[in-house]
């Protein structure tokens, strides 16, 4: 009696177990989303864009590895409903834990944001260092062009974003996470990366600001260059110099962050605030074949320390007389100086800020590259 | 059976109760309390913790071997006992459910979307009952096996954040203002749960100094663990009052990127976490059984977890189904009465009869 | 106070003295010994000497022939002593105890001898001379050198009013001619192993240890069949009471019949589980090793495996070539072991769990390769799981049983059904072949097969729970599983000994091996006579320099 009362139960627990597995989905029963685009539309608020990895099967081809997208697109009124209806006629469930980048238009960002970026942020799949960018031209356009960029494999499409921060200092790396705590926090201002398609070739031209969760601004090539050296986020990049001992020409250099970090301090002077960056840089020269000497080493290292302090100065002020930005969290570093946010709110730094004065100065060292011996 | 444990074994099991408060919602408690308050705050309160255990150390010291339901046998008889003992299984069992419910949330949200609550619930309550069916001993050796996981696991997940610290999201260090982090902010004591199991403890240890030289070192561990925590996260996440993260160290997790290849590797480190969540709330069911023997008086305690899984899994499921397992309100006051008021106040009232005597 | 002794009072863990292990330390035991080393002229003197030495009431391989030889009208009482098992017992017979037995009455006087000779007549010299035709015969009166050369194979003659031992070299250890052992080979060490006559596997241990406290006790289990089984230890050093519980053990055992050694594991375990409690080798250096340590050997007629007590897990995992070889391989082959114990448990079940709940982890080029491979294939992956696993058996259980002529067919068939053909029949997915065989790979390098098949049936219950929940049904079923395999015990010692709980300042040998220079002490869970076996300073010619 009491084995056939142990056998019930065991049963009983077994099929208990079995009958559980309401989440077990293989993982070739989804559709995977490289990329999501976001525009405007005529009738409804948006139209959602998804880039969807087909993978080829393993007889036909020797690798089973995906190399073509499929673009879907309909028109919605916030995203989740968007691809329920993208749901309606594909084949299998759409899976967004390998989306590597969101893609707003230009037209779309001006009218805000934070609908869908909360959306998105709500659904567990998203990763958090998924990129976010603004497109000068429609998001369709640039989804349907990527495939252009040489990359082979549809999982690296969106690699460039990374290539281009790393080697050409032009762009900023955005993550989503950093966005959505930036958009939906008051005193942070979130950044995304702009790109625009040029010839049906994706590129990364600058920094994408936001105000008020609507893109407003954007930064070109040489302000988001300061923006990095002031951010203290630069890898390497290449400028051009004119020469000071031949006028004509000019010199190449690549630019690496020095040893000392670039250091920012803000202090309350009359009454207003004052910044002041020190910035330390190593570069190399690499367009000159022949020896240089100390002295002219130093003209040229004079020449460049003023170049950069001339696109730095600029870029403070274009954020903070003309777009009124604080985008480096100078709000943050002057409340370090104090015990309690209300006394720190008495400040009222939201009017203080545009009247900031700023001083930079720039120290470089420049090293010899592989010819410049005579 | 012997259920003697040394004195690191009991360091091991007191600073386990404090991972798995951290692991949880502790931090983001104090946070949402304190903004950039709470590192001075965590400090604080370890300080005044600290205080309290040295002041309980001195008078358990007049009842060696004895716990708290002992001493309130001395003190009040057998009524008492029975209160007490009913007072403490109802902060055992709160504290257990609270923490299944919340991480049962965590993972339907995150993993088991299509699954019932029933079901996830099932593995949680099989892990507490095997491992009090196999015994004391058992519970005791996992901890100590698991706690060390837990240790390597945290500092690696704090080790590859650490590009992302900036310090001077954690100022001001004094927070909103001095009344909200000192004065509002004492209530957060509650966080320190280990601080129970001196008054479950004693009998357990053969020897009573190095019990208390483990609660000492262990009440610190804590302390350090804890600031270092909020610490680390206030310097990554803006603590806005505009947006509530369900589980920050969660998060954190998320974020890991390790050589590109390993991008979301959070569910290697649920599977971590779930183990010491699993000897956690082993280790209190079987507080429950012992403190119902104790009650009752009866010889073998270890029948009785087939009767305390039932009102557990009730017992989550009201707390699931009125959505309060997330409300700190409720059970945060009954933890500061029962611990930092009720336990002294009877330790001091039988010390005083004992010396009368 | 100073730091170092902070710390011992605050850290240390201290034994309690009531744990697990129910085997108490021992009291001093001296046995009282015979002070004399010399050979007296009473022959009962030495035969007392001798009994007590080799412990006679209880070896049962120690024999002594007690006969009386008839020198000169005189009977003088003789004894002769010897090792069974050891001994050419034929050359014992004709050599020694025929001419000294057959002859009625042996003469001494010869013929033609003048008186003067006879006075001067020496006994020891005409039994050394005359008597016995063997070819290699000492004399000897200091007994330390009579037990070295019992313990080689001599058969010791004594003979009342003589003060000197005739020692008779008799010596034959017999040996199978294929004695290398079939299932646990070795690069560097012995390639010697049991047989099934157990006389013969005594005679091996005897002449490893080359030891007179090495005690070989002789049991019988079995109403029928009444096998032979011997117990050896080590008496300077085993505990007492761990040799008296493995007595009580075999000895209350109502069965009609013993046939193996793997009956009798069976039989004496502690707890009945899937995991092996009793270590079983076959090899003879092993077992040497396991008896010096303080463990005990338990010998079945018929059987070639050697059961050693008690054993904990780390045992399991170990070769015997860990201690042959420097202790960097070591440690590195014993981490190689280790992952492979990791991944034959737990990685189709890893599989399944990553591919079914959380994709995520997996990096995407990865992902659409296995979505891409995946696409044609019918079942769910469940179903091939399970049916790649159990033809993988299926495959190793023919492979036993093959004739031999046929053994290459089934490792080429084995593989193309594996292999090829199920891939391109869309039957099974490419990346599930190699998990399976990955696995199946893990499974062989670990040492001990008792192990490797326990691992073999609990990968099934990983699978399922990995499919039923994901990284949340591992979790539960390696934590339901570590909590059973923590109470169990091998004779009293908890199976994670000294692992868990662990503690800086014992003794203990750990998993990671230390130089053999610092390998001072015998394992302290098991409370031996003696913990201290080498010196703090081993190498004393390096200090002498």
């Amino acid at each position: 009696m009491k084995k056939i009362i142990s056998l019930i139960f065991l049963l009983t627990f077994i099929l208990f177990f079995l009958t559980g597995c309401y989440d077990a989905i293989s993982l070739e029963k989804y559709h995977y989303a490289i990329a999501l685009g976001i525009d405007t539309s005529d009738s409804t608020k948006l139209k959602l864009i998804v880039q969807i990895a087909s993978s080829n099967n393993s007889s036909d081809s020797s690798s089973s590895q995906s190399t073509n997208t499929e673009i879907f697109s309909v028109d919605c009124d916030s995203i989740n409903l968007g691809l329920n209806i993208i749901n309606n006629y594909l084949s299998k469930k759409i899976n967004l834990s390998h989306c590597s980048a969101i893609i707003y238009s230009e037209e779309f960002a001006k009218k805000g944001i934070k609908d869908t970026i909360n959306a998105l942020a709500n659904n567990p799949e998203i990763r958090p260092n998924c990129h976010i960018l603004i497109s000068n031209s429609k998001a369709l356009d640039i989804l349907e062009n990527i495939s252009n960029s040489g990359e082979q494999f549809s999982s690296r499409y969106y690699d460039f974003v990374i290539n281009s921060v790393e080697s050409t200092g032009y762009s900023f790396q955005s993550e989503f996470s950093q966005f959505f705590y930036a958009i939906n926090n008051d005193s942070e201002i979130p950044i995304a990366n702009y790109i625009n398609l040029n010839k049906e070739a994706v590129q990364s031209v600058g920094i994408a600001l936001f105000k008020n969760a609507k893109f407003e601004y954007y930064l070109d090539s040489l302000n988001s260059l300061a923006h990095l050296i002031v951010s203290n986020r630069l890898k390497e990049t290449v400028i051009s110099i004119p020469n000071p001992i031949d006028t004509s020409s000019n010199i190449d250099i690549t630019l690496k962050s020095g040893k000392s970090k670039t250091t920012n301090k803000i202090k309350i002077l009359n009454g207003k605030p004052f910044i002041s960056t020190n910035v330390s840089l190593t570069g190399k020269i690499t367009n000159m074949p022949y020896f240089i000497d100390n002295e002219n080493l130093a003209l040229i290292e004079k020449n460049l320390n003023f170049y950069l302090k001339d696109i730095i100065e600029n870029y403070y002020y274009t954020i903070i007389k003309k777009y009124n930005l604080d985008l480096n969290n100078f709000s943050k570093m002057l409340s370090s100086q104090y015990l309690t946010t209300t006394s720190f709110n008495k400040l009222n730094w939201d009017q203080l800020y545009k009247d900031s004065f700023y001083n930079v100065s720039v120290i470089s060292k420049l090293y010899t590259s592989l010819y410049t011996k005579k | 059976m012997n259920n003697k444990i040394s004195g690191i074994e009991a360091f091991f099991i007191m600073c386990m109760f404090s991972i798995n408060t951290i692991i949880l919602n502790a931090p983001k408690l104090i946070i949402e309390n304190n903004q950039t308050g709470a590192f001075i705050n965590s400090i604080y309160i370890g300080i005044i913790a600290l205080i309290f255990l040295i002041i309980m150390n001195k008078l358990l010291n007049y009842f060696p071997n004895f716990d708290i339901l002992d001493i309130a046998n001395f003190l009040g008889g057998k009524i008492f006992k029975i209160f007490i003992g009913f007072l403490f299984i109802l902060i055992f069992s709160i504290i257990i459910c609270t923490f299944i419910a919340q991480f049962i949330i965590l993972l339907k949200t995150v993993y088991f979307k299509d699954s019932p609550i029933l079901f996830i619930l099932m593995f949680f309550i099989l892990c507490i009952l095997f491992s009090n069916l196999n015994g004391f001993i058992s519970i005791k050796n996992s901890i100590c096996f698991y706690f060390p996981i837990s240790i390597i696991t945290l500092s690696f997940i704090f080790i590859n954040n650490i590009s992302n610290f900036t310090f001077i999201k954690v100022t001001p260090v004094f927070g909103q203002s001095f009344y909200n982090t000192f004065i509002q902010g004492f209530s957060n004591i509650f966080v320190f749960t280990n601080l129970i199991l001196i008054l479950f403890l004693p009998p357990f240890c053969n020897n009573s100094k190095s019990l208390k030289k483990a609660t000492i070192f262990s009440l610190i561990f804590s302390c350090i663990l804890l600031t270092l925590t909020i610490g680390i996260l206030l310097s990554i996440y803006p603590f806005d009052n505009s947006i509530s993260n369900f589980n920050p160290l969660y998060s954190l997790t998320r974020r890991i990127e390790l050589s590109q290849f390993i991008e979301r590797a959070d569910a290697l480190f649920v599977t971590i976490a779930l183990f010491s969540c699993f000897s956690y709330i082993g280790f209190l069911a079987y507080l429950i059984t012992q403190t119902i023997k104790k009650i009752f008086i009866l010889e073998n305690e270890k029948i009785l977890i087939y009767s305390i899984t039932p009102y557990i899994i009730g017992f989550t499921f009201l707390l699931i189904n009125t959505n309060t397992y997330n409300k700190s309100d409720i059970y945060k006051n009954l933890f500061n009465i029962t611990i930092y008021i009720i336990s002294p106040l009877i330790l001091f009232i039988s010390a005083l009869k004992k010396k009368l005597m | 106070m100073n730091l170092k002794q902070f710390l011992i009072k605050t850290f240390s863990y201290t034994k309690s003295n009531n744990n697990n292990f129910f085997l108490p330390k021992n009291p001093n035991n001296i046995i009282n010994l015979p002070t004399s080393t010399m050979v007296s002229t009473e022959i009962k003197k030495n035969l007392n000497h001798l009994k007590i030495k080799y412990n006679s009431l209880i070896n049962s391989d120690i024999v002594f022939r007690n006969f009386i030889i008839n020198i000169n009208n005189t009977n003088l009482k003789a004894f002769l002593i010897f090792i069974d098992g050891m001994v050419n017992t034929e050359s014992i017979n004709d050599s020694i105890l025929k001419p000294l037995l057959l002859k009625n009455s042996i003469q001494m006087i010869e013929k033609n001898h003048s008186s003067r000779k006879l006075n001067s007549f020496n006994l020891k010299k005409f039994i050394y001379k005359k008597l016995i035709p063997q070819n290699s015969i000492s004399t000897e009166k200091d007994f330390d050198i009579i037990y070295k050369k019992i313990n080689s194979g001599y058969a010791v003659l004594f003979i009342d009013t003589i003060n000197i031992a005739f020692c008779i070299e008799t010596k034959q250890i017999k040996g199978r001619t294929n004695s290398k052992p079939q299932n646990e080979t070795i690069v560097r060490g012995a390639q010697e192993a049991f047989v099934e006559n157990i006389r013969i596997n005594t005679g091996l241990i005897r002449k490893t240890i080359n030891n007179e406290n090495l005690i070989i006790e002789n049991l019988s289990i079995g109403k029928i069949t009444n096998t032979s089984v011997a117990i050896c230890y080590m008496a300077n050093l085993t505990n007492d009471d761990l040799i008296a519980e493995v007595k009580y053990r075999i000895q209350n055992l109502k069965i009609d019949s013993l046939i193996s050694s793997g009956e009798l594991e069976q039989l004496i375990t502690d707890n009945k589980t899937i995991y092996p409690e009793i270590i079983a080798t076959e090899r003879n250096d092993r077992t040497c090793n396991y008896l010096l340590a303080g463990k005990i050997a338990i010998i079945v007629n018929g059987t070639p495996y050697a059961l050693i007590v008690p054993a904990v897990f780390t045992d399991f995992l170990s070769s015997p070539e860990d201690f042959n070889l420097n202790h960097y391989y070591g440690n590195f082959m014993r981490i190689i072991r280790g992952i492979a114990f990791f991944f034959s448990i737990f990685l189709p079940g890893f599989y399944i769990a990553i591919t079914t709940y959380h994709q995520e982890l997996i990096p995407s080029e990865l992902l659409f390769a296995i979505a891409g491979a995946r696409e044609g294939i019918p079942f769910p992956i469940i179903f091939e799981i399970i049916l790649m696993e159990i033809s993988f058996d299926l495959i190793r259980e023919a492979g036993i049983r093959v004739p031999s002529p046929f053994g290459q067919t089934i490792g080429i068939i084995g593989a193309l059904v594996l292999g090829d053909a199920a891939v391109s029949a869309n039957i099974v997915s490419p990346i599930l072949i190699i998990i399976v065989a990955f696995t199946g790979i893990c499974n062989f390098a670990i040492p001990d097969f008792s192990l490797s098949f326990s691992l073999r049936i609990l990968r099934f219950a990983y699978i399922f729970l990995g499919y039923a929940a994901g990284l949340l049904g591992i979790a539960t079923g390696f934590f339901i599983h570590f909590s059973y395999l923590l109470t169990l015990t091998s004779f009293g010692i908890s199976y994670f000994t000294p692992h868990i709980p662990f503690s800086v300042f014992s003794k203990n040998i750990y998993y990671n091996l230390k130089p053999i220079w610092k390998r001072e002490y015998r394992n302290e869970y098991l409370n031996t006579k003696n913990p201290l076996s080498e010196e703090h300073i081993s190498m004393k010619w390096k200090k002498n320099n």
